[in-house]
């Protein structure tokens, strides 16, 4: 399966456009300079350590309950 | 023209665009998932699955399998017996991977639309090209939609020009001719129907 993961911004700094993303497992730095309006809260999706896209909150509840119900025997991507 | 890697291995360029650099294009954003929720690889052969994707060291096939095994084993049926080629893994990608997307199959149907739309290959004509730190950054277009595609491996895309974006990530530029010659193609492969059944048989999951 191939699935886009949503990190969330824990802390801005818009001096250098960059922005610090919680995974759960690890707090990554990443770019922002696609994403103005972001906010600390919203939830991205990163590319080569560049924030692309952001994700509506309700989505990422939805995909952290289907995380519990993932079928593992399916292809990787 | 040769390129040198960070391990001194030295490659011509057109050792670069081989079938396993492609797949792994596509791969690394899926790799993420195989480390952080499926825990199926470790955070080092992940550093390494991203290396491979930006050149930074060869591909190495064996590594590969073992960390894609299902795919690897839908695109050997695919390739029938002949090597994996660059056709092969675009069109895996295009047509195999987007239908299990767009028809909501196995665990796609329990994720939300944004981040399963986001794992589709998707063909877009560039519209701006924008730079950040060094790294060129196509916005596109694919059937009116506005797309989001980071050129960390392919910098000298222009305006006008097609490329395969697969999770943000520019994967590689592609002519139209190509893209039919590819639909052509996979319309001629054996049917996705009866690859899908053997493969559920032998790992027992349901699409």
């Amino acid at each position: 399966m191939c699935f886009a993961i949503p990190g969330k911004v824990v802390s801005i700094d818009k001096d250098t456009q960059t922005a610090e993303v919680d995974y759960d497992v690890e707090i990554r730095t990443v770019g922002i300079p696609l994403l103005p309006e972001l906010k600390i809260g919203d939830y991205v999706l990163v590319q080569a350590k560049i924030a692309v896209q952001i994700v509506p909150e309700k989505q990422v509840e939805q995909f952290k309950e289907s995380l519990a119900v993932l079928d593992e025997s399916e292809e990787e991507l | 023209m040769t390129k040198e890697f960070q391990d001194g291995t030295v490659r011509t360029v057109d050792e670069l665009m081989n079938p396993l650099e492609l797949f792994v294009r596509y791969g690394q954003s899926c790799s993420h998932i195989q480390k952080d929720i499926l825990k199926k690889i470790t955070s080092e052969e992940h550093i390494k699955i991203e290396r491979m994707c930006f050149g930074e060291v060869p591909t190495d096939e064996k590594f590969m399998r073992k960390s894609f095994p299902i795919a690897f084993e839908w695109l050997d049926v695919i390739a029938d017996g002949k090597p994996l080629d660059e056709d092969i893994i675009d069109g895996y990608f295009l047509f195999y991977h987007n239908r299990r997307i767009h028809e909501k199959q196995g665990n796609y149907r329990k994720v939300p639309a944004t981040l399963r739309t986001f794992c589709l290959a998707r063909v877009a004509q560039i519209k701006e090209v924008i730079t950040h730190d060094g790294t060129p950054v196509y916005r596109c277009e694919d059937e009116g939609e506005l797309l989001t595609s980071i050129g960390r491996v392919v910098k000298d895309a222009e305006v006008g020009e097609w490329i395969i974006t697969h999770q943000g990530l520019t994967v590689r530029k592609i002519s139209l001719d190509r893209l039919d010659r590819l639909a052509n193609m996979y319309a001629k492969t054996p049917g996705y129907e009866a690859i899908a059944r053997s493969l559920e048989l032998r790992h027992g999951f349901v699409r």
